[in-house]
């Protein structure tokens, strides 16, 4: 890769158009090029993100200069944003729903993009390898952080390209959140070797995304479980999509039911379908199945990328991961964005076997989080958060499955509508997706810690 | 209850809303708890509601309350009931 950044191979990208989604005007990657006229010393850039040609621009801009981008959701209640910004800082803030944020200025880009900026920026040490810094939640505003270079996103990207059948035809709709991984990474590799990427706000559940869809011809699309859930209620099977060429899926394990589906579906159209799996922490991509074994290992995710490794803890059967995509560790503090490890081994987390031919299945979870419609939730920060909302209640958070997120309290005086209404009002997780039970005591294990196993044979 | 209070109460379970917010253009997207989950978690619980399975042309084209209104005549259920 030398010399080479993802920036640069954008803009080498000539077949390359962003096709804004509300007006259906194009745009090359040059004609944003260095819009903002972004200076100043190496500082933290918060971008606040949604999927609009605005924010294509604003991100694009990031990326050529030597700010750290961090990518951050629209939708994070503010109090909590101003909370993560009190801790790092940033010499840059892109927020479309505020207009003015103390302690910074508002630059104004012609009518199109308000940026904010600090009006008394701190200096603090920042390695020179981190470049950006994703979230390891969606929109529960925690301060931690995964660190990553340009060198783990180039990589990946052109792993990424070197696998799907990107082409410099496609139309590709950026249909999952760019401050996503996942989201990211569809944006990455299309931008380095796609033709044009629909930039818009709709979502798969709205008939105007279907008549884009088929107005510019979309030859992919992409989806974590619970978006093929809702393909699968919409009856996406039941037609036919003339310029569909493939469809991926990642962000957690789809059920082998939907698996089939989509496969046997892909078979009769002659559409690839693939199935994937990665980690933030990997800079999204870690394996993928071949899309002619969909049908023949359906459930597992294939095996690595280009460039990378997967292997299985003797002991535990961890899936263990080596590649340049593998990251630089987390950040909680600015304290913490001094340095940047260079390990390319990633405990994924992820408990996996292996069959007899080198395919590798994912049966298990380590780590203490859930996917709740595609948002990786980390329940030990839910616990932190209730307890320091309601006082430092006894309070257990539990996962079954990726259905639920489970809230066992043992606070009398703690109603489950408060407990509902905190989650969904300041986290904005789904009520639908809360399950409060009050118990009289918390079961604790023999070092007076939550005992996850009894509290899990408690809720089942 | 008749009709119209059944399907104000199905969007409220639904969407964990209280009754009182249930209004003519309550729309998709509208609240927080009306987004794609809370759209599928509606569509079962009108389903469940009214014993009818809701096609998947109007999973997409029920948009509002209002939408939900005229949904129902079209499966034979009678608002005035």
């Amino acid at each position: 890769m030398g010399n080479q950044n993802l920036y640069n191979l954008i803009l080498e990208n000539t077949n390359l158009r962003y096709i804004d989604g509300a007006t259906g005007k194009l745009y090359k990657a040059d004609d944003f090029h260095d819009s903002l006229n972004l200076q100043g010393v190496k500082s933290l850039a918060f971008l606040y993100l949604n999927n609009t040609i605005r924010s294509v621009e604003v991100l694009l801009n990031f990326l050529r200069s030597d700010h750290v981008i961090v990518l951050l959701s629209l939708g994070i209640a503010e109090y909590l944003k101003v909370q993560l910004e009190n801790i790092y800082s940033p010499g840059y803030i892109y927020d479309i729903s505020r207009n003015g944020i103390s302690g910074y200025k508002v630059s104004e880009y012609g009518e199109r993009i308000n940026l904010h900026i600090s009006l008394n920026p701190v200096n603090y040490e920042i390695h020179h390898n981190l470049k950006y810094l994703l979230s390891t939640s969606g929109s529960t505003g925690s301060p931690k952080f995964v660190k990553l270079s340009e060198k783990n996103l180039l990589s990946n990207a052109l792993s990424i390209v070197d696998y799907l059948p990107i082409q410099d035809d496609d139309v590709v709709p950026l249909n999952l959140p760019l401050f996503y991984s996942y989201g990211l990474s569809v944006f990455t590799s299309n931008s380095i070797g796609g033709g044009c990427i629909l930039c818009m706000e709709k979502d798969i559940l709205q008939k105007d995304f279907w008549n884009d869809f088929e107005y510019y011809s979309c030859t992919s699309l992409a989806g974590v479980p619970f978006n093929y859930e809702i393909l699968n209620r919409i009856g996406f099977c039941s037609r036919n999509y003339p310029s569909l060429r493939y469809l991926t899926q990642a962000g957690g394990k789809l059920s082998d039911g939907l698996i089939r589906n989509f496969g046997l579906y892909a078979e009769q159209y002659g559409v690839k379908f693939y199935v994937m799996y990665g980690q933030t922490e990997a800079a999204a991509r870690i394996a993928y199945l071949h899309p002619d074994d969909i049908l023949r290992k359906t459930g597992s995710v294939g095996n690595a990328i280009k460039g990378g490794s997967l292997s299985l803890d003797p002991d535990t059967n961890e899936l263990l991961y080596e590649g340049p995509n593998v990251f630089g560790g987390y950040a909680s503090c600015p304290e913490d964005l001094k340095t940047f490890d260079t390990n390319s081994l990633l405990r994924t987390g992820d408990i996996g076997r292996c069959d007899e031919e080198g395919y590798y299945y994912i049966t298990g979870r380590l780590k203490r989080f859930i996917k709740l419609s595609g948002h990786r939730i980390n329940l030990d920060e839910i616990e932190g958060f209730l307890k320091r909302e309601l006082g430092n209640i006894s309070v257990a958070c539990h996962g079954v499955g990726d259905k639920f997120l489970y809230i066992v309290h043992s606070e009398p005086q703690v109603s489950e509508e408060c407990i509902t209404q905190l989650l969904s009002h300041r986290l904005h997780l789904h009520p639908r997706t809360i399950r409060v039970s009050y118990v009289d005591s918390i079961p604790l294990t023999a070092n007076g810690k939550n005992d996850y196993r009894a509290i899990e044979s408690i809720l089942v | 209850m008749d009709t119209e209070e059944k399907l104000q109460s199905a969007f409220s379970r639904a969407l964990a809303i209280p009754g009182r917010s249930v209004t003519e253009d309550l729309s998709y997207q509208s609240i927080p708890e009306w987004d794609s989950l809370g759209h599928l978690t509606l569509i079962e619980e009108i389903e469940c509601t009214f014993d009818i399975n809701i096609d998947t042309n109007d999973v997409l084209a029920l948009t509002s309350y209002a939408d939900a209104k005229k949904m129902l005549a079209k499966y034979n259920i009678d608002l005035k009931n």
